[in-house]
């Protein structure tokens, strides 16, 4: 305020936008920043891990069966197998950048069934895969990685003796916003009703020894920073049991940093 | 820093996988047992990662090495003629998909397993998709029973 001769002057300036580029390029650094971590350690905890579980496998050859060092060693690897969950669904994805980038879902999807291939022929289950979406969407490809692996990861985990993996996606107009549909469904034990409203808990598991309880409240937390949803539907009915889960994803959402505004935000600040 | 395919690799996997001895293409015979036993060249720039899978290979029927990087597989590939290679993907200078792809030029027929303990590879692998090489990956830490199961499927 300046008081002049004849009255005062008062000037307002609305800084809201400058506010929010702030804080939304303080939150890409913070993403990329956990994201380079989690890579980091993900790349350092697996590599011993490689080592242990070998040594692990060589030591039980070499020890008698039936001994007390035999079944030390059972266990520890059984431990070691635990780790081993914990660091695929939590650690395992990878930003390759603060930014988002434009994603074909397809392609995220053939290389999610690539890395889990194994797994799933050991388990003999038959995975079909109905890809209709053509266009990309804008996304942190790592983060959308991670996401579709903790899904097939627990859809292989509920399909102990086999069974039908379906992933399919469509471009779909969800509650007037446009984007892409991808949905997992499998064949496997399905889901209590009562546990349900649990599932997307942190630290909410039902797999006793092998469960973190973290896979699918990752999954919703990236899928909604991305503007997306994730609806879950499950039977446990013996002549029909599984689950399907439903992701949506926007072709573009304006929660993610977006390559033109960033650089203009770095320009503001 | 190279880019995807590395053309002195390339040219070093085709002098020594060209020449003129015959191979015989997916299997090799070990003398003296009398069994098939199929070569695996194991990458890794972790040494105890690569020793122990090796031996663990070596345990089960196969004849496998280990070499420690890409650089130094290419010579030695040209010596084990192996039917499998088995490689990290991240390693230093030159990752394991441009060595897969020099040595799939070289030898067509070389069955080829990635593994990494990184799941954010998929732009290296797209590369190589892209360009006609599709390799199966499978992820760190892999139990020995699973990577077993998958080398004598082929």
């Amino acid at each position: 305020m300046y008081p002049g001769p004849e009255g005062l002057s008062v000037f307002f300036r609305d800084i809201t936008d400058r506010k929010k580029a702030e804080e939304a390029l303080l939150k890409a650094e913070k993403l990329a920043i956990t994201g380079k971590l989690a890579a980091t350690i993900a790349h350092e905890i697996n590599n011993p891990l490689e080592s242990v579980i070998n040594l692990l496998y060589l030591a039980r050859r070499s020890a008698a069966d039936g001994t007390r060092t035999q079944y030390y060693l059972q266990t520890a690897e059984q431990e070691i197998n635990r780790v081993a969950h914990i660091a695929r669904q939590t650690l395992g994805f990878y930003r390759d950048s603060t930014l988002p980038v434009r994603v074909h879902i397809s392609d995220l999807l053939d290389d999610v069934v690539l890395v889990y291939r194994s797994r799933l022929e050991s388990r003999r289950i038959e995975v079909r895969q109905e890809f209709a979406a053509k266009q990309p969407v804008v996304a942190l490809k790592g983060e959308l990685h991670q996401v579709f692996c903790n899904l097939l990861a627990n859809a292989i985990d509920a399909m102990e003796s086999g069974g039908i993996l379906r992933v399919c996606t469509e471009e779909t107009n969800g509650g007037g916003t446009s984007g892409v549909r991808v949905v997992v469904a499998d064949t496997g034990s399905g889901i209590l009703a009562q546990i349900m409203p649990k599932v997307f808990e942190p630290f909410f598991t039902t797999k006793r020894a092998i469960g973190t309880g973290l896979g699918l409240w990752v999954v919703r937390q990236i899928v909604e920073n991305h503007g997306g949803t994730v609806e879950i539907q499950s039977n446990t009915a013996p002549e029909n049991h599984g689950t399907t889960v439903s992701v949506f994803l926007p072709f573009t959402s304006a929660k993610l940093p977006q390559p033109q505004s960033l650089a203009t935000m770095a320009r503001v600040m | 820093m190279y880019g995807w395919m590395v053309p002195e690799l390339i040219e070093a996997a085709d002098r020594r996988f060209n020449k003129g001895v015959p191979v015989v293409e997916g299997r090799s015979a070990t003398p003296g047992d009398g069994q098939i036993r199929r070569k695996v060249l194991v990458v890794d720039d972790e040494r105890l990662v690569a020793d122990t899978i090796t031996e663990i290979l070596n345990e089960n029927g196969f004849e496998a090495m280990a070499v420690y990087s890409a650089e130094a597989a290419i010579p030695l590939a040209g010596e084990l003629e192996p039917d499998v290679l088995l490689t990290d993907v991240l390693m230093p200078n030159v990752n394991g998909v441009q060595l897969a792809v020099a040595l799939t030029r070289a030898r067509p027929l070389l069955q080829v397993i990635l593994f990494s303990g990184q799941t954010g590879i998929s732009d290296i692998i797209q590369n190589a998709r892209e360009a006609g090489y599709t390799f199966d990956l499978l992820p760190k830490p892999i139990h020995p029973q699973e990577l077993l199961r998958k080398l004598q499927e082929q």
